[in-house]
């Protein structure tokens, strides 16, 4: 874990300092140097328009690390905000949330991704768009369960008798409790969601051309990886690296923070 | 020449935090026909053996010493080997039979692979169950474990330990979390199965009463170490060691029942004739009634224990009382001009969730003094400090989260949360049943002692008739919903009027009997 | 048993009345009007208003949107899914043609999942801790992490480019399956390695599994019978569940593949702003997952009494 940790921080930080780490803009053409192998001054090479791979890696990482940072936190908000209010109050907010959860749960997510994502057109909004529309419902209900066995634990309702108000209980005692599975579902969300939006870029549904992001990378190395495969191998390595990263401190942190009766915190 | 003999036996587990020495050096024997009881508090390491003698140990315990069954040493046998003497040489009826029947299994199909595997005529199956007290009902269909109430479960588990007509059979805590007529019916079992089998048994069980009721022998278990051992009538009647003399004595059936007689104080909670419907399960479940037209008034510096069934809404009385459920019908008066919250406080059954388990204890303890507004951090040692002493805690516990401290101590912390705001009155739900005996004398004699100081009224929670009469003023006794009697402590457990009273009163003395 | 399909039918229907609602929104949000897209299709270059709006007309848009959703519901639910903008044929038939490919895929790949993941995610949760769980555990995040398409690209250049052992795409023999079939199968493979690891394990804890050792019945009979038979339960309700996530990934593969599946049909629409089909997908995808997740919970309560004796008392 803490190897995890220390790469994708190393990664994360390369990439968000893109502008003043990359060698070269992303988008600086140089028909006269196409598809040239490692070299001094192209460490990882060129692609086919004789634009840098390592820089275009590193500007590349910053966009799929920043929107699906964004929206992962996005859908988190969004079912944090849910799941806390049907789990604390019940009654017919809990009954209309629990409706629209298992109505998107009973919906096959990447499949409706796709689709919303296709309808809206080629971009990062509508990648957001579909991302967060099909996958608050899994925090919500996560939320939701969480905050239902909180409220009813003893020592809530001991706070209660202790003359605790609503807002302290929530502030004070709630949310804290509910943080620990919160950044498990976080992290282990926000890996499939690095996987999901390559895979839309790949399939040319979200950011354009000339933009650097590495499922558009991949996808533009197609024509020629036979020739030059690093093209290719580079940012496939990436995003596995960085989901591999981020899922491994999903694991660590639901094994750290699993309940002293060994329950886990989540399935 | 002993049927079981196990001679220094120790056992360590492995633990995150080091090894911890389970059992430490117990020579024991059982001989043929005889029957054994190991009793001791939980960690005491009487599982532990019994488990040991089964090489059923987790994974992560070194067993060291030897045991043997008829010369023959179980250390020394292969895993094979073991499986076969399982069930046929040595039977166990396990602890919790919640949970120890397959659930997806029907115990007949259970019954039969347990008789086949051991070479035992398949037809014997219906016979042994009904000895258990399970005859086979009219019609020829098998019954899954979720259709079988706890009794039952443990009488079906029984019937499986003894399928293989073992010559020593294991009981492992056999009565524990039953209520007073399940576990009579259980020595009754236990009791029935040796008198047609002649086999010998190794009882282990917390209960000194089902100890002194089946045993032969009784063997005194501490930290892993043999305290004192004798035949049960010498031992129930003159305990020699000082351990076993508490032990003996913080059984609530020993325990007299309070003399004290009624306190005439001013009444200072009143409920007039209370009653609240409850929804439980899904949406359309259909409301139970959980308390009807239920009255009692509690006097200043008075002990009113509650007692009853599990299920007879004793909870949530508790709950209505201190203006944590609104009652349907009825009225609640506390004489206080303050807020309910400072005046009555509760303290509940599972003292390892009474605290958020984020919090320091230092925090959680003093949360009522900040919820409040009564003062800073000094204002609160100032009332804690005393507080502490009192109950024997040490300061230094407060600096730990709620898992790192253990249950008896948890509660006697919670008792010194809930006194800071200093109530009138003091709701005891169940406040010590998962406890052990030993603790639960303290705490509950800490709290006796308080009270008096205080002049607190208490109403005490307990499923246990002879723990409430033992310091209870008085007695209410709730079925069903209702309050059918409430007399001082005395007169109700000697000479119950109604027939609840009765019932309950006969399932108590049914335990005591047979030890005397 | 007739009582409990029929009940799990019902809660199946509003989440299939939802999946249309979505459906038809889509429709609604999707930029550009289509009744000036179908005046372009049928050869007029520039439109004018008054065609346009004759043609709002004649598409029935001019109408308030509960009426135009009642009337698209309508059709939907006699099979009708309109037709394709740009090929102009029937949105259904052409699905029904496709559907077969798609879900030979599938299944493929459903069967390759379980017979990698469940043997040795059973496996781990038995060995808990051992070097071969430890390993396993490490195998199946890198599997969960790993991009599909580019796996698939970097099989086809390794066993189908440099080694020719594989054809690279297209449909025909059971061997242009091998590749496609393993490439959606990692990931559900991976979670089933971790799910079924996690049963075993949490199976085993039971006193129940204690009790049944303590009787002496053999070791493979405790495992399988006492352990799993409780645990299948779960597996088979995920197991129901990856079936409809597996359509949503066939997506790549069929693309990558050239494989003229369902997944490829959609994608081909979505880039020719095909609502109709985008449609379509969206709500067959749907019911197929709605299907699956109705056959899993049918089959649980085959393999749970509690469930069937419960069903029949109540």
């Amino acid at each position: 874990m803490k190897v995890a940790v220390t790469v994708l921080a190393a990664i994360a930080a390369l990439c968000l300092a893109a502008p003043l780490v990359a060698p070269y803009a992303p988008d600086a053409i140089d028909m006269t140097d196409r598809l040239s192998g490692p070299s001094f001054e192209h460490w990882l090479g060129t692609d086919h328009l004789g634009r840098d791979l390592l820089s275009r890696l590193i500007w590349g990482g910053r966009s799929t690390i920043l929107l699906a940072l964004i929206t992962t936190l996005a859908t988190l908000a969004l079912g944090l905000l849910t799941g806390a209010l049907a789990g604390y109050f019940g009654g017919l907010v809990d009954d209309g949330i629990e409706g629209l959860v298992l109505l998107f749960q009973g919906l096959p997510g990447l499949s409706f991704m796709l689709a919303i994502a296709g309808t809206l057109g080629p971009g990062a909004l509508s990648i957001f768009i579909a991302v967060v529309i099909t996958s608050w419902a899994d925090f919500a209900r996560v939320v939701r369960a969480e905050t239902l066995r909180l409220r009813e634990a003893p020592w809530v309702e001991g706070l209660r008798a202790l003359g605790a108000g609503h807002g302290r209980v929530l502030a004070l005692h709630i949310v804290p409790n509910l943080l620990g599975p919160v950044l498990v579902l976080f992290t282990l969300r926000l890996g499939r969601i690095v996987l999901a939006i390559a895979a839309l870029s790949f399939l040319g549904l979200g950011l354009q051309p000339p933009n650097a992001e590495w499922g558009v990378m991949i996808n533009d190395a197609r024509a020629y990886y036979r020739g030059a495969p690093i093209l290719m191998l580079a940012p496939g390595l990436c995003i596995l690296t960085v989901a591999l990263c981020v899922n491994l401190i999903g694991d660590g942190l639901r094994d750290r923070l699993a309940e002293p009766d060994g329950r886990e915190v989540l399935p | 020449m002993s049927h079981l003999t196990i001679r220094d036996l120790r056992v360590t587990f492995v633990t995150p935090t080091g090894p911890l020495a389970a059992v430490n050096g117990v020579d024991l024997d059982v001989a043929p026909g005889e029957i054994v009881a190991l009793v001791g508090q939980s960690g005491s390491g009487k599982s532990v053996i019994a488990m040991a003698t089964l090489r059923l140990l987790p994974a992560n315990a070194t067993v060291e010493g030897q045991i043997q069954l008829d010369g023959r040493d179980l250390g020394a046998c292969s895993p094979a080997e073991m499986r076969q003497m399982r069930g046929a040489d040595i039977g166990l009826i396990p602890q919790n039979p919640a949970a120890s029947l397959t659930p997806v299994l029907s115990v007949e199909m259970q019954m039969r692979e347990t008789l086949r595997r051991h070479g035992r005529a398949l037809s014997d199956g219906p016979d042994l169950l009904a000895r258990m007290g399970l005859p086979t009902r009219n019609s020829r269909r098998r019954r899954y474990p979720f259709e079988l109430s706890g009794g039952m479960k443990q009488r079906a588990l029984a019937a499986l330990g003894i399928a293989g007509r073992p010559n020593l059979l294991i009981a492992d805590e056999p009565t524990k979390g039953l209520d007073a007529r399940l576990r009579s019916q259980i020595v009754e079992t236990l009791a029935t199965a040796r008198h047609q089998d002649d086999m010998s048994m190794l009882i282990v069980t917390h209960d000194l009463d089902v100890a002194f009721a089946l045993a032969d022998r009784v063997i005194v278990l501490r930290n892993g170490r043999i305290v004192e051992q004798g035949r049960a009538r010498a031992l129930a009647r003159a305990p020699g060691d000082p351990y076993t003399r508490a032990l003996v004595a913080a059984q609530p059936s020993r325990m007299p029942v309070c003399s004290a007689g009624p306190r005439r104080g001013p009444p200072i909670l009143t409920a007039d004739a209370v009653g609240r419907r409850m929804k439980s399960g899904g949406l359309f479940a259909r409301p139970v009634t959980a308390v009807a037209d239920a009255s009692l008034t509690l006097a200043q510096g008075e002990t009113l224990g509650l007692t009853g069934p599990s299920g007879c809404g004793k909870s949530t009385l508790a709950r209505i009382l201190l203006g944590l459920l609104r009652p349907d019908t009825g009225t609640i008066a506390h004489d206080t001009a303050g807020p309910l919250s400072r005046h009555a406080q509760l303290l509940s059954q599972h003292p390892e969730t009474a605290f958020d388990p984020r919090w320091r204890l230092e925090r959680s303890v003093a949360e009522p003094f900040a919820i409040h507004r009564l003062g800073g951090p000094r204002a609160t040692r100032a009332v804690v400090r005393p507080l502490l002493e009192a109950l024997d805690l040490s300061p230094d516990l407060l600096r730990r989260f709620p898992r790192q401290v253990s249950g008896g101590q948890l509660q006697r912390l919670a008792l010194v949360r809930a006194l800071l705001v200093q109530p009138k009155v003091l709701i005891l739900d169940e406040p010590t049943s998962m406890l052990d005996v030993l603790t639960q004398a303290q705490v509950m004699g800490a709290i006796r002692d308080l009270q008096d100081t205080r002049d607190l009224a208490c109403l005490f929670i307990s499923h246990d008739l002879d723990l409430a009469a033992a310091f209870s003023h008085r007695i209410a006794v709730m079925e069903d919903g209702r309050i059918v009697e409430t007399a001082p402590s005395g007169q109700l457990r000697h000479a119950p009027q109604s027939d609840a009273a009765r019932r309950l009163t006969e399932a108590f003395d049914a335990g005591r009997a047979r030890v005397a | 048993m007739a009582a409990y399909v029929l009940r799990r039918l019902l809660l199946a229907a509003p989440v299939l009345f939802g999946a249309t609602l979505i459906a038809f929104t889509l429709g609604v949000v999707a930029p550009g009007d289509p009744a000036a897209g179908a005046l372009m299709q049928s050869g007029f270059d520039a439109p004018t208003q008054a065609e346009i709006a004759a043609m709002r007309t004649e598409l029935g848009l001019d109408r308030p949107l509960p009426v135009q959703y009642v009337s698209w519901l309508g059709n939907v639910l006699t099979g009708d899914f309109g037709t394709s903008i740009y090929t102009d044929r029937s949105v259904s038939e052409e699905f029904a043609r496709r559907l077969p490919t798609t879900l030979a895929l599938a299944a493929s790949a459903l069967v390759l999942a379980i017979l990698i993941g469940l043997p040795s995610g059973l496996a781990m949760g038995y060995w808990a801790q051992s070097f071969g769980d430890r390993a396993g555990r490490v195998v199946a995040l890198a599997l969960l992490s790993v991009p599909g398409f580019w796996l698939a690209l970097m099989l086809i250049l390794v066993f189908a480019e440099t080694l020719r052992w594989l054809p690279t795409s297209g449909l025909g023999s059971w061997r242009h399956m091998i590749l496609p079939a393993l490439v959606l199968s990692t990931g559900m493979a991976a979670l089933l390695m971790r799910l079924s690891r996690a049963v075993m394990l949490e199976a085993l804890a039971g006193a129940h599994i204690t009790a049944a050792r303590a009787r002496g019945l053999a070791e493979i009979r405790v495992v399988l019978i006492h352990a799993l038979k409780g645990a299948a339960a779960p597996l088979i309700t995920v197991i129901g569940g990856y079936f409809g996530a597996i359509l949503g990934g066939s997506v790549i593969v069929e693309v990558i593949f050239a494989i003229p599946g369902i997944g490829q049909y959609a994608v081909e629409g979505i880039f020719r702003r095909d609502y109709p089909v985008i449609q379509g997908y969206v709500l067959f995808t749907a019911a197929v997952y709605v299907v699956f997740n109705l056959a899993a919970d049918v089959a649980c309560f085959v393999v749970n009494p509690q469930l069937r004796l419960g069903a029949r008392v109540a």
